[in-house]
């Protein structure tokens, strides 16, 4: 079973750390981003703004590359209208800017109200009829040279109805820190969701290396090899038996063994 | 593959509206069948269907509805994969791109970035720009990048229909694996419409036609129809190169044969499984279906049985069919 991750890209601290507790995560890295770590989690912290999102995502997908397997959530407060209460925990279904929209795909179950939220480039005290973030657009793309629209998610927690004043860090703790729990409920779903067995087995990847080998297989060959034993693992839900031939055969009883091979696994 | 029902939306959980034809009658027709749906609006179907980077199977696990507004052009030529019947205008029309269904041969798999469903609601659109080849005999597929029948909440077929009814050179085809015969049960059969069904074994409905209806249910459905009159055409189409490939096909023919009238059939099609390359590279990416990984001969860029037993698989089953129905009556797709 491949090992499967959840990456959390969070702005601030003060938003991390009721994360990084409830998780319990321990820093592995501190420049140039503080990076907090579990075998399941990275977290990094990557400072306010776009700009910082998209480096900071950059350097923690190559840093820790994703598998199929993997998600990434990004999670942080946001300015909403006041339809939204403060401390609300809202799923974003679409992040538009000025000049483009984003959908992440809405897969995962989840508790949480919806809505759509403008990335913009300066904290906003103007009146928005939609949430308002500074890093999410960013995020988006960034994460796209990496992962699917479907190992996406973002979900962001209120913190004012487009006002001036800069919450303490006491506040940010008290609304994120009830929500840890659902959002530790909402990255296990993602887990479960991705989970996957590779089509191969190890064992059969290194015994069909062992055939390629044997019998100097050239690349067409190899692929049709993988072709057929991807073949019959789906076909008859089970891997082959398969031996290794003898590497002092001449080319035409390496092609005929190839032939057989093959078609063995019809 | 192994992933849990529970950790996910149900399908049509989100539905993506293009702003302009948020207020329509249509969008609030839909709105109303998915009341719990989400709804978003979007600027262009194509800003969510084509978005780079999308996992197809993923997708299929939980469908969104995409409600758009087609652009021009609203036919297209028929594809060199399907049959024309002689006719020498043979248009297919997207009223709908994705199925329902979650056929592993598909090669809408292979064709499209995501598996959600878009919906265009504009169907007069498409009447208006097929009047001027109506003044000879011209047959539109309207079932074609999707199974029109298994989900028409618009009534769409019954829309086409009613429009064929009135155009004396407009023959339809609504092609389809679907049980749901009602829509049709309320409209007076037309000698211009074709139902083609396409049937398959039981066996290979369940381990490889995910999420349709039984063949006994199928078989249901043409009884009712044919029995009303609608003109029906039977498709073993496509056909799969299986293990017990005979044991599996011939009984299921004779057991079609013996549950139906063939008198009442207008045609029965024979065909094995083949598709563009290009799809099917794009299938096997997601090594999800062992039918994308079969030794294929690969001519003129499609992907189909070797020849030899391709010849086989279609006149093994051909000669069951010739002892139901005259050969005027039984194309193969070898034959075009």
């Amino acid at each position: 079973m491949e090992i499967l991750l959840i990456y959390l890209v969070i702005a601030l601290i003060a938003e991390a750390k009721p994360i990084i507790k409830h998780l319990k995560l321990t820093k592995s890295s501190d420049k140039p981003f503080k990076i907090f770590s579990s075998s399941k989690y990275q977290l990094i912290i990557s400072g306010i703004g776009k700009e910082n999102a998209t480096v900071a995502t950059s350097h923690l997908l190559t840093l820790t590359p994703a598998s199929i397997n993997d998600f990434l959530f990004n999670l942080g407060i946001c300015g909403a209208p006041k339809e939204f209460e403060i401390g609300e925990a809202i799923m974003i279904n679409q992040i538009s800017t000025s000049t483009k929209d984003f959908y992440p795909d809405m897969l995962l179950r989840h508790n949480f109200r919806e809505s759509a939220i403008l990335t913009v480039d300066s904290p906003q005290d103007a009146k928005h009829n939609i949430c308002v973030d500074m890093e999410s657009s960013a995020l988006f793309a960034t994460a796209l040279y990496f992962l699917k629209t479907s190992q996406l998610g973002f979900i962001k927690v209120v913190s004012d109805h487009f006002s001036s004043t800069i919450p303490t860090k006491d506040d940010v703790n008290s609304w994120i820190e009830p929500h840890v729990e659902s959002f530790e409920v909402l990255f296990e779903n993602a887990i479960n969701l991705r989970k996957r067995e590779p089509l191969l087995s190890q064992s059969l990847e290194e015994k069909s290396l062992e055939i390629a080998k044997s019998l100097r297989l050239s690349h067409t060959q190899k692929l049709q090899l993988n072709d057929a034993l991807i073949y019959y693992v789906l076909n008859k839900n089970g891997e082959p038996i398969l031996e290794v031939p003898d590497t002092k055969e001449n080319k035409l009883q390496r092609n005929s063994h190839f032939e057989l091979l093959i078609s063995s696994l019809k | 593959m192994n992933y849990s029902s529970h950790h996910l939306n149900e399908s049509f959980s989100h539905i993506y509206v293009e702003k302009s034809i948020a207020g329509s009658k249509s969008v609030l027709t839909l709105k109303n069948k998915f009341p719990k749906a989400k709804i978003v609006e979007i600027g262009h179907y194509k800003d969510v269907f084509n978005r780079p980077s999308q996992e197809y199977r993923e997708q299929k696990k939980s469908l969104s509805l995409i409600l758009a507004r087609k652009e021009e052009p609203y036919l297209y030529k028929g594809s060199q994969f399907s049959d024309d019947f002689g006719f020498e205008n043979f248009f297919y029309t997207p009223s709908m791109l994705n199925c329902l269904y979650d056929c592993e041969y598909c090669y809408l798999q292979g064709m499209y970035q995501s598996a959600n469903i878009v919906l265009f609601t504009n169907t007069e659109d498409f009447f208006t720009q097929l009047k001027p080849y109506l003044d000879k005999p011209t047959l539109v597929a309207i079932s074609y990048d999707t199974d029109l029948l298994a989900f028409d909440p618009l009534n769409q077929v019954s829309q086409w229909l009613s429009f064929a009814s009135k155009q004396e050179n407009l023959n339809i085809e609504l092609r389809t694996k679907s049980a749901n015969y009602r829509p049709l049960q309320k409209l007076n059969p037309n000698d211009r419409v074709t139902l083609a069904w396409t049937l398959s074994p039981q066996s290979i409905i369940d381990k490889y036609e995910h999420k349709t209806p039984s063949l006994q249910k199928r078989l249901n459905a043409i009884k009712t129809l044919s029995g009303a009159g609608w003109r029906v055409r039977i498709c073993f189409d496509p056909m799969l190169d299986v293990e017990n490939f005979s044991s599996i096909y011939e009984p299921f023919v004779d057991e079609v044969f013996s549950e139906l009238d063939a008198s009442r059939l207008s045609e029965c099609t024979i065909g094995t499984f083949r598709i563009g390359n290009k799809h099917l590279k794009n299938i096997k990416k997601m090594q999800h279906s062992a039918l994308a990984f079969y030794p294929y001969t690969i001519q003129n860029e499609m992907a189909l049985y070797p020849e030899k037993r391709n010849s086989y698989l279609i006149n093994s089953i051909k000669d069951i069919v010739l002892q139901h129905m005259p050969i005027e009556k039984v194309r193969t797709w070898q034959e075009q």
